[in-house]
């Protein structure tokens, strides 16, 4: 949609329209989830939201209870509730927009803003997070522009830049807009680089464009707030394991590791870390540890053909499990291949050949490929 | 020049994302330019949840019509997934899906 069709009559008085169907919509989807019984705490906090907005008393008032049944520590929830029992509702609307927001934005914001006047004005409210809901409602349905205005609007309530820019960075790069993405994020880390949501998100973003310096700098800015994240250890192990520097790739893998014990690639990148130390005993007593089967297969497997060379048992090993030379073929053990002792791949490729008749022939084709370089 | 994992994994989490699944129930990282994906697939979108408000009357169908929509959704992750410049394939460990052989999906039974 070109920017004058977006900002023209038709689109306004649309607008003015939607709001009330977009609140029947995210109600419904919503509710969907408590049906279902995934009665989770932010499912609950979003709809308390909305029913402020209908301002349907015993809904807030049950949902509120069990939200604060499951967590009454989260200070957001106590702020809520705070906000709920206290008499003093009332809400600013601050025609201020960021200074490099177009002229365009911000008449057709104010112009939703006079429509609803009334309405609003006669409803005390999280207006900062009603919008934001309906901004992340029309984002997974893709009209990014009625996403845009919710999120706007949600930024003319709570004066928030950086959530404003954090909502707008997300809702581009997942329409593929990487560059004005990043340029969103950056700037919402620069006037509160305290958001990890946002933070991860932007790390991914310039890892898309090349900036692995910049991703690695604000990976490690999210790990030191938080060294209980997994996937941002994961992420920081790969990057070193990628650059060749083992030591840091290993502490990141451990720590990863930690905090999610059965994660398979980090399983799958400490072992290899350990194959290449050599050391046996360590080897073994981490393939024992590994609770996922399909994993201490493979683990075995290699260790089996590195350092013992026992046909008989690798031959079990293929039998029993399919994955082994399927997810070889494919590529995805390709580091530990590399570093095998080619004698050792090369004399159980030529077993493997003059024993035609142990092995499906689709098991050994793959073996004898990668095997063979 | 091959595409780091580092930022293949990026590449390879975005397109999930695009496609309304929820990435915190899975573990998503690309290893030797092969994406490597397990744990649980939700889809989050509105049309899901649509859905089963429609077809709420009758379990039966309401099952039929959403193994139908996460086949296709899941054939769509791996086409795109396998289509993104730098991946050489992928490997899925879900848990309640399995790729058949074929490039189909099926679900695991309970």
């Amino acid at each position: 949609m070109e920017i004058n069709e977006f900002f023209s009559t038709d689109y306004r008085e649309y607008l003015n329209q939607a709001l009330s169907r977009y609140i029947e919509e995210v109600l419904k989807y919503y509710s969907t989830f408590i049906e279902e019984g995934k009665i989770f705490p932010d499912i609950l906090y979003n709809l308390i939201i909305i029913y402020l907005w209908r301002d349907n008393k015993d809904k807030i008032h049950n949902f509120l209870e069990e939200l604060l049944d499951k967590n009454n520590e989260y200070i957001k929830y106590l702020k809520l509730k705070e906000y709920i029992y206290s008499d003093n509702k009332s809400f600013r609307f601050n025609k201020d927009f960021p200074k490099n927001l177009k002229k365009e934005y911000s008449s057709i914001l104010i112009d939703f803003y006079e429509n609803h006047r009334k309405e609003f004005d006669n409803k005390p409210f999280y207006y900062k997070e009603f919008f934001e809901i309906l901004g992340e409602y029309a984002a997974k349905v893709k009209n990014i522009n009625d996403a845009f205005i919710f999120f706007s609007l949600s930024f003319l309530y709570s004066k928030d830049l950086a959530s404003y820019y954090y909502n707008l960075g997300k809702m581009h790069y997942s329409n593929d807009r990487t560059q004005k993405a990043y340029n969103l994020l950056s700037s919402s880390i620069e006037i509160d680089d305290k958001n990890s949501d946002c933070l991860i998100e932007f790390s991914h973003v310039c890892a898309e464009l090349d900036k692995e310096t910049e991703a690695i700098k604000t990976l490690k800015l999210v790990h030191n707030r938080h060294p209980d994240y997994p996937d941002v250890s994961y992420r920081l192990g790969k990057y070193y394991l990628d650059n060749n520097n083992i030591k840091k790739a290993k502490k990141y893998f451990q720590k990863a590791l930690k905090y999610n014990p059965k994660y398979t690639s980090a399983n799958i990148n400490y072992f290899y870390l350990l194959f290449i130390e050599g050391n046996k005993n360590k080897m073994l007593n981490f393939i024992d540890n590994i609770e996922n089967n399909d994993l201490k297969d493979i683990f075995r497997f290699f260790y089996i053909l590195e350092f013992k060379q026992d046909y008989g048992k690798l031959l079990d090993l293929l039998n029993k499990n399919d994955n082994i030379s399927s997810e070889i073929s494919i590529g995805l053990w390709d580091h530990f291949i590399g570093i095998m002792d080619d004698e050792h791949k090369l004399s159980f490729t030529e077993y493997l050949k003059n024993n035609k008749e142990i092995l499906d022939k689709d098991k050994i084709e793959p073996l004898t490929i990668k095997f063979e370089g | 020049m091959p595409q780091s994992d580092f930022k293949l994994t990026s590449i390879v989490r975005r397109i999930i994302v695009q496609m309304n699944i929820d990435i915190n129930q899975l573990n998503i990282s690309v290893i030797n330019g092969v994406a490597y994906l397990d744990g649980k697939i939700t889809k989050t979108d509105p049309h899901i949840r649509k859905m089963k408000n429609e077809y709420s009357y009758d379990n039966a169908v309401l099952e039929k019509k959403l193994e139908k929509e996460y086949k296709n959704t899941l054939k769509m992750m791996d086409r795109n997934i396998i289509n993104a410049p730098g991946v050489r394939g992928a490997v899925y460990k879900f848990e309640k899906w399995e790729k058949t052989s074929a490039g189909g999906w099926i679900k695991k039974p309970d």
